[in-house]
């Protein structure tokens, strides 16, 4: 059986699998969304929680290839989901929540960060552009722009039609356009290295962005 | 189905990008994710197991006008809309909230003076509770009946043992919010300073700062929503932990110093005892109840009760209109329904792990 099938099934197995090849996508995802690391960590761990929970929803024979058979894209609209109203994901997981282990280790916040600020900053104007949006236009740009994912699959994964998703996307950059042209939002500056994208070879750039979260809070 | 592209052109990502910074990645802190991808399967087996083993139990509902909550003045317009008029609380002179004080005073008196011998960093807490569910929300997870568990917690507060489905005492990463040990003797036991360490470590905790390990709290945006947190975290505290007995002192005041606790006009029978319940209202809809024993004045467990009908999900969670909840399904608790209760039924310090005196 596959994985979808496995999933499907309900093998708790197969949602292991599921975490470990999703997690991080729908971490970073969830962060984008909600903007706190912490509050994405939680937000990723309910995304599996829901995802057995709506199981059975998941079409077995949709199994037609590699990317068309990939569960990303589903579980990105849970992430998305959840991150709307964490609180209302929680309550409906009260009891597994009181046994989420906590990590083990304070981060040192400190560590590595000035020569870090590039990403800091770029993060902090992200995130406070993101403000300026509707929470349909941010959901649109962190799936399709950043999650990479096309037009039916965001569509699919926000249970909204096809048009609305291009329709939202086209709103949301006319809006950025026009807080750059107005000066009120600084430009993104000429890339300097390539956008870090899914698949991207780990860098280090991880504890440089922890400070980041409190901005957008 | 329209044929039309379904791919965005590389130029929106592109044009997207010169607006808007592309946001960095990152990995989950350093061993976050293993540890996390255990707890799910952990969490989703016993899930499994649950449904399969779980005995159902008969309904148990609670007349509003009667029993555990006729005393309960804050929920006096429940109660008002319950029985179509003014319901007298069974003690008219007495203030149910005075009364709640005056509890948890006596537990606070009785527990000082217990003897305590410090467990060695080799010992274990072995604690052990019946966990019933039901209601609506229950039955829809599937996880409703009545559940057993057992578990061992190093007094080091470096290793937690439970049996798994075959019936093997192995360690596990699901219950580490309750080998906190060794960061609750840390605690002030003054109440006021107690409460305030206690708040600042959930605060800590959402901002990715981790003292002991908290459970999972949303972080609450509102005093009265503090109140509930505070009341809920004393009562996991108490009912998940042996303690000194200055600290359990502490906690029991620290309680009595929350807002709008009050004491249930009638005993509430646990296997065939009678604990006193003493409670809070949270958002309106559900009652949180501490039960204590009436002569001991030591920790029984704890239940939530829906004191109104309500739904999950509605207008009072989230001003927005959520469009999110398609289910389908609207998951209504009926008021008077016991949604969940946990009873101690052990709690003592051993030699080993599986050790059960």
């Amino acid at each position: 059986m596959n994985l979808r099938a496995r999933v499907r099934s309900g093998d708790p197995e197969a949602f292991g699998e599921l975490f470990a090849e999703h997690a991080r996508s729908v971490y970073n995802h969830s962060f984008r969304l909600t903007g706190n690391w912490s509050t994405a960590e939680d937000v990723a761990s309910l995304t599996i929680l829901e995802a057995w929970r709506l199981r059975e929803r998941i079409d077995v024979d949709r199994d037609t290839g590699d990317e068309a058979a990939s569960l990303r894209p589903w579980l990105l609209g849970i992430a998305t989901n959840i991150a709307r109203n964490v609180r209302r994901a929680a309550r409906r997981h009260d009891g597994a929540l009181l046994r989420m282990p906590h990590p083990e280790t304070v981060p040192d916040i400190a560590e590595d960060v000035t020569s870090r600020t590039d990403d800091r900053e770029r993060l902090a104007v992200t995130m406070a552009s993101m403000k300026k949006l509707r929470k349909t236009e941010r959901e649109v740009i962190a799936l399709v722009v950043w999650a990479e994912l096309d037009y039916t699959q965001a569509a699919e994964a926000l249970g909204v039609p096809v048009g609305t998703v291009a329709s939202r996307l086209s709103r949301a950059r006319a809006k950025l356009a026009k807080l750059v042209s107005s000066g009120r939002l600084k430009p993104a500056e000429t890339k300097r290295e390539v956008a870090p994208r899914r698949g991207q070879v780990r860098d280090d750039r991880d504890k440089a962005v922890r400070l980041a979260q409190e901005i957008n809070r | 189905m329209k044929n039309e592209n379904p791919q965005p052109s590389l130029d929106v990502r592109d044009e997207f990008a010169r607006l808007l910074p592309v946001p960095p990645e990152r990995d989950f802190p350093s061993g976050r994710q293993p540890q996390l991808q255990e707890f799910v399967v952990n969490h989703l087996q016993d899930q499994n197991t649950a449904a399969r083993t779980k005995r159902r139990i008969p309904r148990r509902r609670f007349a509003l006008a009667t029993g555990a909550l006729a005393a309960v003045a804050a929920a006096a317009v429940v109660l008002t809309v319950a029985t179509g008029g003014g319901s007298a609380p069974t003690e008219p002179d007495a203030d149910p909230t005075a009364q709640a004080v005056h509890v948890f005073e006596m537990a606070a008196s009785h527990a000082a003076v217990q003897p305590w011998t410090e467990p060695q960093p080799d010992q274990w807490f072995y604690i052990k509770f019946r966990d019933t569910r039901s209601g609506a929300m229950a039955e829809w997870k599937g996880n409703d009946g009545v559940g057993f568990d057992e578990n061992w917690y190093r007094a080091d507060g470096k290793d937690t043992r439970r049996y798994d489905r075959t019936g093997e005492l192995v360690g596990t990463l699901t219950d580490m919010n309750h080998t906190e040990y060794p960061w609750l003797v840390t605690l002030p036991t003054e109440p006021t300073a107690l409460l305030a360490a206690l708040r600042q470590q959930i605060i800590d905790h959402h901002n990715g700062i981790n003292p002991g390990r908290p459970p999972f709290y949303i972080l609450p945006e509102s005093e009265e929503e503090w109140n509930g947190t505070l009341f809920a975290r004393i009562g996991d505290i108490l009912s998940g932990n042996l303690l000194p007995p200055a600290l359990t002192a502490g906690l029991y005041r620290a309680a009595a110093q929350i807002p709008d606790v009050t004491v249930a006009g009638e005993p509430v029978m646990i296997d065939g005892r009678e604990t006193t319940a003493v409670g809070r209202i949270s958002n309106g809809t559900t009652l949180g109840q501490m039960l204590l024993d009436p002569e001991t004045h030591e920790y029984v467990g704890f239940r939530n009760l829906a004191i109104t009908d309500f739904t999950y999900g509605g207008p009072s969670e989230s001003a927005e209109p959520d469009p999110t909840d398609d289910d389908g399904e609207v998951i209504t608790e009926k008021a008077g329904e016991l949604l969940w209760e946990n009873i101690r039924l052990a709690a003592l310090i051993v030699d080993e792990p599986g050790d059960t005196a």
